[in-house]
């Protein structure tokens, strides 16, 4: 809301300088933003807290920092006035917990005019548009004291006010000229028709003109709930929703009448009918009990009893004081509804106290093991190792569009309330907006990169809604699938995770059948393969991209095990070099498998290259690895290793039908 | 004769003292060796004329002998170090070849300095699902239906009838975390934060938090105080002015909004502060008793603060970087600058 220095100085009998005025405003966290200063008035605004509905008003704000100041409040003047007429509109509410209170009263033969003067200035000045001197009366006393008035057109209402839910295709044209469907929305009505949005915004059929003479003014206490579902329903926020939907008082809705008819009387002058109102009993004003030493143990601070009776009274609020005034049993003014409980005492105890007077401390505190309830440590591992090897993170949003999975018929979950087509569905996969980071990259020329990714993808099961903390690592123009795979196999070592096995399956991801899964301990841990063509091409990618997806929560035990020392050898291993040329379709695994069954003192096993076409037979491949011999026990002779060969090669040319390449190098 | 002898000796080393200084190169060098110290050299002839001398004689002139030689040998051996041809075996001054280095996301460098900086004060890590009902996200926290206050957090939904949403902060976590273990409790977690914000320079649908908590028996304002600011010295790596102001929160009470003075323009004013020398770091506070209520804690016994940033804030304003769309588009130019 808007204030203007000048205006708050009307609620102190003295001045106060605007610089103690603006810092007070500071310490209490309502920082003034200033928008325009001119001769010696400044107007500024403030954000104000959703549970202080009282500080959407000059007099509250006034109110607000005048335990602060020595300078006694002046309260706005509020004086019953007599009734001159007996004319009133009798009222009907139709559901006592939409409208708790509801008063009207009618003013006749007033003296209609433009507005003009202070109270035009004041409210151009916060924001508003001026009006008719009556309609600006009732929006003064809005931003005076926070209760929203209405005037209606008293010769345009038929008979009698009933404040009642919209029938089905009721419409009403507001103030503002937009029909507006108010079926099940809280209306104010006549016997025909509705001539209001309750709390919310005036019709145009009751609304005051240039011919009004006769009026009728509307002070009320709507249920704050009602008028919030209905602005929300409506999509239509107003001053007046604003502060009924923060939760006003029977109490504020009494002044709010009192204050505008003596104004209205004033200013335009008329004839003041007879009050009617109508609600329910409410008891107002909430008691506390409130102990002193609680601010000692919450804030950790003490008070003296001089402060806190100086803030109570200048806050309103009435007390009576208990045990040496150890105990305060405290009567808070109606509106301000945000103090409930003791805490609340406490906060404005600590508020007026200063925040910034309050000292530091560290805690002691008791020595117990860290709570850990996450993959956090787990993932940082990941990530670490990851980096080393080059891969570069990326974090990507968590959505993906409606065309994407209208495209690949994915699973995804949807957003009932998205902010645009692109960003409607959770991911369930992390290779989307992975793939939309490598297209970003290659149109800005940066066509070789290693990236890697870990987040939560999100699969509806049943009724349940799951989240995987996933990986996928992925590369393009930086080597081959098998430089790639070997990062990938470094990267499952530095875990100890050493024979991990692949096989080769579809993947609704993967070009064709170039995938394969990864597993280890007969657990499938991951996969591997190339970027299928179909996904590439709704990204507009042609290079050619390798990924890895794997699942956290199947790595993780690996991952966390404690590492265990093996003794180092003492006797020399010998290292001897193969080459084969094997059918193109081999399974590396079962090679392995055979030459393992030999049970010689093999200590590792490794391809280093693979080679196809050139000068290699049609339906062939070429396999060179290297195996180490090693014995725990002794030097291994020549003869022996010699021996340990023969078997070997002997093995793979009779099971597999392959061909020793030339001499062992 | 003994006088004549030395005089001829000096010369001979003025000789070669001058002729080697104009020697470039190993060959000469070695014909001045020759010459000088050789078997055959001027001074080892003089030497013959020593055995003729009287007995003292022979001692002032042996010894002067042994001076000359000595420095004649320095002469040669510091002079082969200048004429000695060098290898260059590489030109050292090109540049080494670059290998691919990696780098992790400057949102992860942020989370883990944060989280760091807390686990030295003794705080574990925490986690919680990120589609989250509003039971968790709102009402335990405070904020039931209708609350005004839910207008500050405009909401994802997944099944609104179902109350499934997408969390927008890190609070819930509290609320997970005490339900299952009871004071006393340090716990920290980071995690993804979704609003229904649109995505511009400083607004993201999906952005992260930070959020702690800390619950024990007497805990106080106090402590919060002194907590954030040893972490924001921690953070910053200076000492910033820290300034706590009343702010509203439903979960804490007394609520805080914790400003230091600008990181960039030292409190001067600069457009990152909107020239007021202040930026607010994260919200904070003590938690309300009705949050404890609602995981079954007692109220009495128990005080706790909490408090919740915004990471991509924190990192943008360390890295000074300007558009916060930077940490999603993953331009690799910009991760690698991190």
């Amino acid at each position: 809301m808007k204030y203007t220095y000048k205006t708050l100085l009307n609620y102190f009998i003295d001045e106060i300088k605007k610089d103690e005025i603006f810092k007070f405003l500071e310490i209490l966290g309502l920082t003034p933003k200033i928008i325009k200063e001119e001769n010696d008035d400044i107007i500024f605004e403030i954000e104000t807290p959703a549970n202080r509905p009282d500080l959407l008003s000059f007099w509250g704000l006034a109110k607000e920092i005048s335990p602060f100041v020595k300078i006694p409040l002046k309260n706005p003047e509020i004086k019953k006035l007599e009734e001159e007429i007996l004319d009133f509109i009798p009222i009907e509410i139709e559901n006592e917990n939409d409208c708790f209170y509801y008063s009207c009263r009618i003013i006749k033969d007033i003296d209609n005019h433009q507005s003009h003067g202070q109270i035009k200035k004041i409210l151009e000045n916060v924001g508003f548009r001026s009006s008719f001197l009556v309609v600006d009366i009732s929006n003064f006393v809005m931003c005076e004291i926070g209760q929203p008035l209405h005037i209606f057109d008293l010769d345009k209402i038929k008979e009698k006010i009933i404040v009642r839910k919209g029938k089905k295709g009721e419409k009403l044209i507001t103030i503002d000229g937009k029909e507006r469907d108010v079926e099940d929305i809280l209306i104010i009505a006549d016997v025909e028709k509705p001539i209001a949005i309750a709390g919310i915004m005036g019709g145009i059929n009751s609304e005051v003109t240039s011919n009004t003479k006769n009026i009728l003014i509307e002070s009320a206490y709507f249920n704050p709930v009602i008028i919030r579902k209905g602005s929300k329903k409506l999509g239509l926020v107003s001053e007046a929703s604003i502060r009924f939907e923060k939760g006003l008082s029977v109490s504020l809705a009494k002044m709010g009448m009192e204050r505008a008819t003596k104004m209205i009387k004033e200013l335009c002058g008329g004839k003041i009918g007879k009050e009617s109102f109508s609600g329910k009993q409410i008891n107002e004003g909430n008691e506390i009990i409130f102990k002193k030493e609680s601010v000692e143990k919450i804030i950790g601070i003490r008070v003296r009893k001089e402060f806190i009776r100086n803030l109570f009274e200048k806050l309103g609020f009435s007390y009576k004081e208990f045990r040496k005034d150890k105990i305060y049993v405290i009567k808070v003014p109606e509106n301000r509804k945000d103090l409930k409980e003791e805490i609340d005492i406490v906060e404005e105890i600590a508020k007026y106290s200063m925040y910034s007077s309050i000292p530091l401390e560290m805690p002691k505190v008791n020595l117990k093991p860290f709570i850990h309830n996450s993959n956090y440590y787990t993932i940082s591992k990941i990530k670490e190792i990851l980096v080393n090897f080059g891969f570069c993170e990326v974090i990507t949003l968590s959505f993906i569009s409606e065309k994407l999975v209208e495209n690949f018929k994915l699973d995804a979950i949807k957003i009932e309330n998205p902010i645009s087509q692109s960003f409607s569905f959770l991911r369930c996969s992390l290779i989307f907006n992975m793939l939309e980071v490598m297209k970003y990259n290659i149109s800005h020329q940066n066509k070789e990169l290693e990236i890697f990714e870990i987040g939560r993808v999100y699969k509806k099961i049943g009724d349940k809604y799951n989240e995987i903390d996933s990986l996928m690592i992925m590369s393009l123009n930086r080597g081959t699938f098998f430089d790639f795979k070997g990062k990938i196999e470094s990267f499952f070592e530095k875990f100890g995770v050493v024979e991990i096995e692949n096989i080769m399956t579809e993947n609704f991801y993967a070009e064709d059948n170039n995938n394969c899964d990864i597993y280890y301990q007969n657990e499938k841990i991951g996969s591997l393969f190339l970027v299928s063509d179909k996904l590439k091409k709704f990204y507009g990618i042609n290079e050619e991209i390798y990924a890895c997806e794997i699942e956290i929560g199947l790595i993780s035990k690996f991952i966390n095990q404690d590492k265990k020392f093996k003794k180092l050898p003492i006797f020399p291993a010998a290292k001897r070099d193969f080459s084969f040329l094997l059918p193109e379709d081999i399974n590396w695994k079962m090679v392995k498998e055979e030459i393992k069954k030999l049970s010689l003192p093999i200590e590792t096993l490794e391809v280093f290259d693979i080679y196809k076409g050139g000068n290699i037979p049609h339906g062939k491949i070429s396999i060179s690895f290297s195996v180490s011999f090693r014995s725990f026990d002794k030097t291994l002779i020549n003869e022996e290793i010699e021996n340990f060969e023969k078997m070997i090669i002997d093995t793979i040319e009779r099971k597999f039908s392959g061909k020793l390449r030339g001499e062992n190098v | 004769m003994v006088e004549e002898i030395i005089k001829k000796a000096e010369n001979f080393f003025e000789e070669g003292k001058k002729e080697i200084e104009n020697i470039t190169d190993e060959e000469l060098l070695e014909k001045w060796r020759i010459k000088f110290l050789g078997r055959k050299s001027f001074l080892n002839q003089l030497c013959t004329d020593i055995p003729n001398l009287s007995k003292e004689e022979k001692i002032i002139c042996g010894s002067k002998f042994n001076e000359l030689k000595k420095n004649l040998i320095k002469l040669y051996e510091d002079h082969k170090n200048k004429v000695r041809k060098r290898e260059i075996k590489y030109n050292l001054t090109f540049p080494g070849r670059r290998f691919f280095t990696g780098n992790l996301h400057p949102i992860t460098k942020v989370i883990d300095e944060i989280v760091d900086i807390f686990h030295r004060l003794g705080f574990g890590v925490a986690e919680g699902p990120e589609i989250e009902t509003d039971f968790y996200n709102f009402t335990a926290l405070n904020t039931p239906e209708e609350h005004p206050a839910r207008d500050i957090w405009d909401t994802f939904y997944i099944d609104k009838k179902n109350n499934i949403l997408l969390r927008t902060h890190t609070s819930p976590v509290q609320v997970r975390i005490m339900e299952k273990y009871l004071p006393p409790l340090r716990i920290i977690a980071p995690g993804k934060c979704f609003r229904r914000d649109s995505f511009d320079s400083s607004h993201s649908p999906m952005f992260h938090q930070i959020e702690g908590l800390m619950v024990d028996k007497n805990i106080k304002f106090t402590h919060l105080k002194g907590i954030l600011t040893y972490f924001i010295y921690e953070f910053f790596k200076k000492e910033v002015k820290l300034i706590f102001s009343p702010s509203y929160f439903p979960f804490t009470e007394p609520s805080a909004e914790l400003s230091i003075s600008c990181v960039i323009c030292s409190g001067k004013g600069c457009s990152t502060c909107g020239n007021t020398g202040f930026l607010e770091i994260l919200g904070c506070g003590i938690v309300h008793p009705n949050v404890f209520k609602n995981v079954g804690y007692e109220s009495s016994e128990f005080t706790g603060f909490a408090f919740g940033m915004g990471v991509e804030r924190l990192a943008m304003l360390k890295y000074g970087i300007d558009d916060i769309r930077h940490f999603f588009y993953n331009d690799i130019r910009f991760l690698n600058q991190f």
